[in-house]
């Protein structure tokens, strides 16, 4: 890698940095025309709000409990109030509270596994991809091995050893997800690697960075992002199964799997314990996969007339 | 392609090979004692006894290497807790998943063909948002949340069917119909946009304009989504068979996922490990199967990806 020449080509950057304009405002007016990306985005953002700002949303403590009050029923049903919307735990806690701060446990462990995930995962796959041999036959080798393990054994084995705090919770999903990113940034570089522009812009003598970096990273992102959401689904999806099983991070902090175990011991004479953490899933989910759904079909043209 | 497919078996056997000691050295960080799982109340001396009997007081290298001896005879050993051989377990536990995932397939098919057929006529119009709307959402459902909703409402409110358990084609309908939910977002989305390329086909408008009827068109227009949809099937069933541990889970149903489940929670060694074996070398023929459709599908990456 050379990156003297990196610096030589400052003014050369900014001048890219217009060409990129084109590009970029065909990213926002697709963006902004397309319907399930504004209502993907909006869902989402509606309930990344309601999780941050909880304690504006709701003035319960979701850790107090009131015994007096267990197992109240949700407003509209025979004994519920206006108090508790969707009424209360075993503990007598209120179920709306825990429900929007077990989303920031939820909607944070997602974010942080894929971010962790998607840096290593970009880097190695930028390295082995470009650069080919020997790393390229590692990374090759751990994501057939990622493909071959039972994975849910796999974190079941390791959740029983390790207690399920929320970095040991994000080092485990980042650490299956990362060779799915490395093979997606491989695979985009190995068919753009030989293209004309790539071509052209080395024998203009542009270093192996600033080709990497400025050229090819950016046909990247759109992939990147599609999967990021997804595996953020998936990751919330599979916390709350662990949490369900009694494998996810235990009580009194609230999470959507730890709320739905509890419940599901109530589960014939409270009904709405398990059944809104599943209610909340849904709708966070369904506004990133609308998003994701949409997205996909940019990264991949030739959805995008049929939807 | 014979290479190719060589190669990928070599390769298959490696991941089988670190998967196993993996799985291995996650087994010695396990807290307790095996011994103690298997007999809580004994004695030292019993303690003593059953380490012997089932190679547990043997060095680490020595247990892993008699375990590959062992398993290139196809012997893994007895299960602590069941006291039977593993590979009856397995024999007996891995059909019933198969039944499982197959009965959520066929479910996926008889939902998602009307629905994507029906949005695919129905271009963007109200049908077409309302079919779009039942795929997102079958997709965005947890299925194991998905699968109390059914035991509450279809078994303990209706008693239409049973809450778990396993024995008639009532017992496989609930828990296959909760393995379905994501099979079915892909299907729905992948025959509609099929469907679509098929009815743009200049065949299909001529045959339109000769006034055959639209049935047969549909038809024929099924018939190129089926591959593809095998294609798809194939690459969510590793998906499915995760899916598949809380389903069987939350049924009592006695498949592979529940004894993998069991098998964990008990410490069950030699059952763990020949659970590992097992699903990974199903999902190896998986993957392999799936390249090799690809390579058949798509000639362009024939050379390059495997």
């Amino acid at each position: 890698m050379n990156l003297d020449t990196n610096i030589d080509n400052n003014t050369l950057l900014k001048k890219d940095n217009i060409n990129f304009k084109g590009k970029l405002s065909r990213w926002y007016r697709f963006l902004l025309t397309n319907k399930g990306i504004f209502f993907g985005s909006l869902i989402t953002f509606i309930v990344i709000f309601c999780v941050v700002f909880a304690p504006l949303v709701t003035t319960y403590d979701p850790l107090k409990q009131d015994i007096t009050k267990r197992l109240t029923p949700p407003m509209w049903q025979d004994g519920g109030s206006i108090e508790h919307i969707l009424g209360t735990d075993s503990m007598g806690r209120d179920l709306l509270t825990r429900i929007i701060y077990g989303g920031r446990f939820s909607l944070l462990l997602g974010l942080t596994s894929v971010l962790i995930a998607l840096m290593v995962g970009t880097l190695f796959g930028l390295i082995t991809g470009y650069y080919g041999g020997f790393l390229e036959n590692i990374l090759m080798r751990i994501v057939d091995i990622q493909l071959g393990f039972p994975f849910i054994i796999l974190v079941v084995i390791i959740l029983s050893i390790a207690e399920p705090t929320f970095w040991v919770l994000s080092a485990l999903f980042s650490l299956l997800l990362w060779p799915g990113y490395a093979r997606v940034v491989r695979s985009i570089l190995l068919s753009e690697k030989s293209a004309a522009y790539v071509l052209a812009a080395k024998s203009l003598g542009a270093s192996d960075f600033r080709i990497i970096i400025i050229y090819i990273a950016r046909n990247i992102i759109p992939s990147m992002l599609l999967m990021s959401t997804m595996d953020i689904a998936t990751i919330i999806i599979t916390e709350a199964m662990l949490g369900f099983v009694g494998l996810g991070t235990p009580p009194p902090a609230p999470t959507w799997g730890n709320i739905m175990a509890d419940g599901k011991n109530y589960i014939s004479t409270a009904w709405w314990v398990i059944t809104f953490p599943g209610v909340a899933i849904w709708i966070t989910l369904f506004g990133i996969n609308l998003f994701g759904d949409n997205l996909q079909q940019f990264v991949n043209p030739k959805l995008r007339k049929k939807y | 392609m014979k290479q190719i497919i060589i190669k990928r078996l070599i390769i298959g056997l490696f991941v089988i090979l670190v998967v196993t000691m993996l799985t291995f050295a996650l087994l010695q960080l396990f807290p307790g004692d095996p011994a103690k799982m298997i007999a809580p109340w004994a004695g030292e001396e019993t303690l003593i006894e059953i380490r012997k009997s089932f190679g547990l007081d043997s060095p680490f290298h020595i247990q892993v290497l008699k375990f590959y001896q062992d398993a290139l005879k196809g012997d893994f050993g007895e299960s602590f807790f069941y006291r039977e051989e593993v590979r009856t377990l397995l024999f007996s536990y891995f059909p019933r998943t198969i039944y499982l995932t197959l009965g959520a397939l066929l479910m996926a098919l008889v939902i998602s063909i009307p629905l994507g057929v029906l949005s695919a006529l129905n271009r963007d119009s109200f049908i077409d948002r309302i079919v779009l709307f039942i795929s997102i959402t079958s997709q965005s459902l947890p299925n194991f949340w998905l699968a109390l909703m059914f035991i509450l409402f279809f078994a303990v409110k209706l008693g239409l069917f049973p809450a778990g358990g396993y024995g008639s084609w009532q017992h496989l309908f609930l828990p296959s119909f909760a393995l379905a939910c994501t099979l079915i977002a892909t299907f729905i989305r992948s025959i509609r946009s099929m469907m679509i390329d098929v009815l743009e086909q200049d065949f299909i408008k001529a045959s339109e304009a000769r006034g055959i009827p639209r049935l047969y068109i549909i038809k024929k227009g099924l018939r190129n989504t089926f591959v593809p949809l095998l294609t798809l099937f194939t690459m969510q069933l590793g998906y499915m068979l995760g899916g598949a541990v809380v389903i069987e889970f939350i049924f009592n149903y006695p498949g592979i996922g529940l004894l993998a489940m069991q098998a964990v929670l008990r410490r069950d060694y030699p059952l763990i490990q020949g659970l590992v074996v097992l699903i990974s070398t199903v999902f190896i023929i998986l993957n392999l199967l799936v390249d090799l459709s690809y390579t058949y599908l798509d000639p362009r990456i024939r050379k390059e990806e495997l």
